[in-house]
């Protein structure tokens, strides 16, 4: 009962991270890679949840799928509403950390030698090939880096979440709103336990981020 | 047989190159920014130019009027750049493979092997680029570039950061493959040693042009223009004017006095620039009879300098003191005349070793027709 909340935003992370590989590893590649003035916009917008309070960000979520919006209707009608449920959490992890995500792997594609790409095309590698077998791999540390700081962001997430999915225990009430709601409630143990879980899971992730980087710089000089 | 035609505009750049060649090794020589590597990575298919033609071996891989394109995918090639271009995250055998993907793998393995044999890198098949010295990266770069069976081999100044020892060695390695294989081979280098080292057949560039296609003994001897002239080491530039023309006999009226030069066809009064190698200009052996009675001038030695394999010596013409000549002599030859600075001595312009460059228009009307 003590550990829903970890469950829960474990669980949370977990998909928002996923669906943050899914659109941000395609976007971060288009983003490097084609100079475009609709490119140069996309940048700025998906940059916004960096500079946005999250209230605001969470506030534009519940307008977006609340019930008064027709897509918030519409996914009403098809049985998985947003608003109000874990995925809506899902939903609001995944818009703060998609810009981290971003940045790291468009960092990380920017820097694959071009020059690398053609040899690969004179050698008969279709683009597709080109991108899993030149491009991604020599990305995959940035990439990775990426990947782990999206998943930390999506774990710490508070307020986005708050507006999005509210603080309904065992539903909606991840570890960042749970600690919130102990401190509020008195319960200075509770708070206490969640927040030596949530900093020691922290410390891991970092952890993992900095062995991960040493690793590949080692590989890279050796 | 390749053909090359092609026509681009970029912002201060015209590309404008056509050529054709049968050579073994084709070198591409020019300074940087002549549109060297633009031509090889069109020939390559990695730069599509607004409009041209390239056929090698038979096979059409860009036609703009025929809406002809292979994508560099298709089209055969081995492409070596600059810097070799070796996947970091790759072994050596899994590099030279990488080109391989769609042959049974039985042929994959045996071809790998007999490139990993034919360029000595059995010992280091298992390391990754960085492991590995600049020589040894390039020769995984010709192999990896080689295993497909490409039907040309472009390297681009591919021998140019190795130091002088191991580039003589890849040079003539490179020549090697090109005869085991019988691959055309296409070079760039601003180098005027590596393309007198490597070539059958120069391909001059300058400004995005090509200004002379020819041997490399003509591009020494016979420069289309006063800058090829200064690159390929013709360090006598001189200026003159028409005289007159004998039977096979042009007079040139040059620093006070005349050359006799082979026959040129421009009329009396043209001005004309023309060079001499340092290596044609001869010293008279006083002790010995003359046989020209032309093209003799007095001297004074400013200069002995030692080079690299030989001497530089430096002249000023006794009757004006403007004109500065550079000769080139062997070490064992600057002994045997005892030249210091300061010694007074004749010296003979070879007539045939003298070369004019056409007078300006002539020189645009030359460049079209080696583009053509």
């Amino acid at each position: 009962m003590t550990l829903a909340p970890l469950w829960l935003s474990l669980q949370v992370s977990t998909v928002a991270t996923g669906l943050t590989l899914l659109v941000g590893l395609p976007l971060a590649y288009l983003l490097a890679r084609r100079h475009h003035p609709l490119m140069n916009m996309l940048d700025a917008i998906s940059n916004l949840p960096l500079v946005l309070p999250p209230t605001v960000l969470g506030y534009y979520l519940l307008v977006a799928f609340g019930q008064s919006s027709p897509l918030g209707r519409w996914l009403d009608q098809l049985g998985i509403p947003l608003v109000f449920t874990w995925r809506g959490a899902v939903l609001a992890a995944w818009t703060v950390a998609m810009p981290l995500f971003l940045q790291a792997a468009g960092a990380a594609f920017a820097t694959v030698d071009r020059e690398l790409e053609d040899v690969a095309r004179t050698l008969g590698e279709s683009e597709w090939g080109i991108f899993w077998r030149v491009t991604l791999p020599l990305a995959a540390r940035g990439i990775l880096g990426g990947t782990l700081l999206a998943f930390a962001r999506s774990l710490g997430d508070f307020g986005t979440t708050l507006m999005v999915a509210g603080n309904i225990p065992g539903r909606t009430q991840t570890m960042a709103i749970a600690i919130y709601d102990a401190v509020q409630a008195g319960d200075q143990a509770r708070a206490n336990l969640l927040v030596g879980i949530l900093t020691i899971t922290a410390i891991a992730l970092l952890f993992a981020i900095r062995q991960m980087s040493h690793r590949w710089a080692g590989r890279s000089t050796r | 047989m390749i053909e090359v035609c092609l026509r681009h505009h970029l912002p201060g750049f015209v590309l404008d190159v056509a050529f054709h060649t049968t050579a073994g090794v084709t070198v591409l020589f020019g300074p940087s920014g002549a549109g060297k590597s633009l031509t090889l990575r069109a020939i390559a298919g990695l730069f599509r130019p607004h409009a041209g033609r390239v056929v090698v071996q038979g096979d059409t891989w860009l036609d703009t009027q025929q809406n002809v394109w292979i994508p560099p995918q298709r089209r055969k090639v081995g492409y070596v750049p600059q810097h070799y271009g070796l996947f970091p995250h790759l072994t050596v055998r899994e590099n030279i493979a990488f080109g391989l993907r769609r042959w049974p793998s039985h042929q994959r393995t045996a071809r790998v092997e007999e490139l990993l044999t034919v360029m000595h890198l059995r010992e280091l098949a298992n390391r990754y680029p960085r492991e590995l010295s600049g020589g040894q990266q390039q020769r995984v770069a010709l192999a990896r570039a080689l295993a497909p069976r490409p039907h040309v081999l472009l390297l681009d100044e591919a021998l140019g950061a190795l130091d002088p020892v191991l580039r003589e060695q890849l040079r003539e390695e490179v020549r090697q493959i090109q005869r085991r294989y019988a691959i055309p081979v296409i070079l760039i280098t601003h180098d005027v040693h590596e393309m007198a080292a490597m070539a059958d057949k120069v391909v001059a560039m300058h400004h995005g042009r090509v200004i002379q296609v020819a041997p490399p003994e003509e591009i020494f001897r016979r420069p289309a223009t006063p800058a090829l002239a200064r690159a390929v080491g013709m360090r006598n530039l001189l200026t003159g004017t028409i005289r007159h023309h004998t039977e096979d006999i042009t007079e040139i009226v040059w620093a006070g006095g005349t050359l006799k030069v082979p026959r040129v066809p421009y009329p009396p009064h043209t001005p004309v620039q023309f060079g001499i190698r340092p290596e044609d200009v001869v010293f008279v052996r006083e002790d010995r009879p003359l046989k020209a009675a032309h093209n003799v001038l007095t001297t004074v030695i400013v200069g002995v300098h030692p080079a690299a394999f030989d001497y530089i010596i430096t002249l000023q013409l006794v009757n004006n003191a403007s004109v500065h000549l550079y000769a080139r002599l062997p070490h064992p030859l600057v002994h045997e005349l005892h030249l210091r600075p300061g010694q007074q001595r004749r010296i003979l312009l070879r007539r045939r070793a003298i070369h004019i460059f056409p007078p300006v228009e002539e020189a645009r009307s030359s460049k079209e027709e080696g583009a053509s």
